[in-house]
């Protein structure tokens, strides 16, 4: 009975409402702004501290930090990943022990999610609005997030991805270079870019996943 | 599973304003960039001062604890710095070739003293500090409170995230046992150990976003996103305390930046 009367009540959770458009998303609430950007904030930090994958030949490591702020880019919009890339990978160091690279992950993860968040934004809209497809493809939520999903182009992600990769390793290089010198620096470059290629892929991949696995997530883009 | 840098040892520095001990932090840091007389000797012993004063505080072993961190990096900087710089006069010769030069030497023990010195700031600034009262510093200096919010609740989501992610990494490991020996494993490339993470990470990033709704309703449940202006459970003393450790600051600043004022005096 109730649920027909129209309600004030601000909405948080992601309705499956048709919508006429596939990008067209309801308003987003400040609180469920800060709920997405302190989520993907703390996914961040588990997956730069928590996860590592053991690389053989060098008897190192790689951490997933990238895979988050990729993927965030790549779901959430340009300014989730730019909150939860810098706070997220500065926590991450503080946490490990490397507080003296925290001002400098901040800013430098910050705008390799900017960066890349605002590019997959500027190529989803791009190709929505050249495509005959967004006109009837919002019938259901279903159709809406199959639309926004098969509108992720694969331009988009690479480009997004080399921008942000362009950043972070450019950015690690002149700050590790001010701190520790140049050629010391040199020598994280191509770390930095198996990191970086390694975080596009899978960013990409789990980005496309939970679209098809949680289709609500599509609204959540800001 | 996760722990932070601080430790409550309850030395002097603990009892320390936060507000002060970050003013010295960065006054001290900026001062490790800036041009000094005969940095070859001043910065290692700026650094030197910090190490000094860690020891003094919170002890040797725990002093050691940044430097050990830094150590792979401070031998590379030891063995790549000294080849591209050729300035100054020739230390050590093979041959007829320069191998390493005076100031070679002094850009090493520039960028070494300067780069542990900004560690041993950092590391006694968190040891000494909590999260909570750096947020709350931070928030003193102008930090929004939405930002402040986001690290609070990320902090407090931190060891759940985690928690989940060995959860369900256990349970995927019990649905599909690896029945190859612990050599075999180790010797999987880097494709097989993807294609193996992938649905864990998956799982997690699904169980992660759907908690992003609730906290959602439970924020504006607690009266986020209204018109009035947000307070805070807990701030920063302002009392005769403050006043005494900002002057102690002061004069700390006032006594690592004197030579420099100097300096710019005197040339």
């Amino acid at each position: 009975m109730d649920a027909d009367k129209p309600t004030n009540q601000p909405t948080n959770q992601p309705t499956n409402q048709p919508t006429n458009k596939p990008t067209n998303k309801p308003t987003i609430s400040p609180a469920l702004r800060i709920a997405m950007a302190a989520i993907l904030t703390a996914l961040t930090v588990v997956f730069t501290y928590l996860v590592r994958v053991p690389v053989a030949p060098t008897r190192g490591y790689i951490n997933l930090g990238d895979v988050a702020i990729y993927f965030t880019a790549f779901t959430f919009g340009p300014v989730t990943a730019l909150i939860a890339g810098g706070l997220g990978t500065a926590i991450a160091d503080l946490l490990a022990g490397y507080a003296q690279w925290a001002p400098i992950s901040l800013l430098i993860h910050g705008l390799q999610g900017l960066a890349a968040g605002l590019i997959i934004k500027t190529a989803v809209k791009k190709k929505i609005a050249s495509s005959s497809f967004s006109a009837s493809a919002s019938a259901s939520s279903q159709t809406s997030s199959a639309a926004y999903r098969n509108h992720l182009p694969l331009w988009g992600i690479i480009s997004a991805g080399l921008v942000g990769t362009i950043i972070m390793a450019a950015l690690y290089f002149l700050a590790g270079g001010i701190l520790v010198g140049f050629p010391a620096a040199a020598v994280e470059i191509p770390g930095n870019l198996i990191q970086n290629a390694v975080g596009i892929l899978a960013g990409a991949f789990l980005a496309a996943g939970i679209y098809r696995a949680y289709p609500p997530i599509e609204r959540l883009s800001w | 599973m996760i722990g932070s840098a601080y430790r409550d040892t309850g030395s002097l520095l603990h009892a320390f304003d936060p507000r002060v001990k970050l003013l010295i932090v960065l006054g001290w840091s900026v001062l490790l960039f800036l041009p000094m007389p005969q940095p070859q000797f001043r910065l290692p012993l700026y650094s030197v001062t910090v190490f000094l004063l860690t020891a003094g505080f919170l002890g040797i072993r725990d002093a050691w604890t940044p430097i050990r961190s830094i150590l792979p990096l401070l031998i590379l900087v030891l063995l790549l710095t000294p080849p591209f710089y050729r300035d100054g006069t020739p230390v050590l010769l093979i041959g007829e070739r320069v191998i390493v030069t005076s100031g070679g030497i002094e850009e090493t023990v520039r960028l070494i003293s300067r780069f542990t010195g900004i560690t041993m700031l950092f590391f006694l600034f968190f040891r000494t500090t909590s999260l909570q009262h750096v947020i709350l510093t931070l928030r003193s200096y102008g930090l929004s409170y939405r930002i402040a919010l986001v690290i609070t609740l990320a902090l407090r989501y931190i060891p759940y995230i985690a928690q989940l992610f060995k959860t369900v990494r256990s349970a995927h490991a019990l649905r599909d046992p690896m029945t190859e020996p612990e050599e075999v494993r180790k010797g999987w490339g880097l494709r097989r150990k993807g294609l193996e993470l992938f649905p864990v990470l998956m799982s997690v990033i699904i169980a992660s976003v759907k908690t992003i709704p609730n906290l959602a309703a439970g924020l504006e449940f607690r009266g986020f996103g209204r018109e009035e202006q947000r307070t805070s459970y807990r701030r920063l003393p302002r009392d005769i305390r403050t006043l005494r450790d900002g002057l102690i600051g002061l004069i700390v600043l006032s006594g690592i930046y004197s030579p420099i004022i100097l300096h710019m005096k005197l040339f």
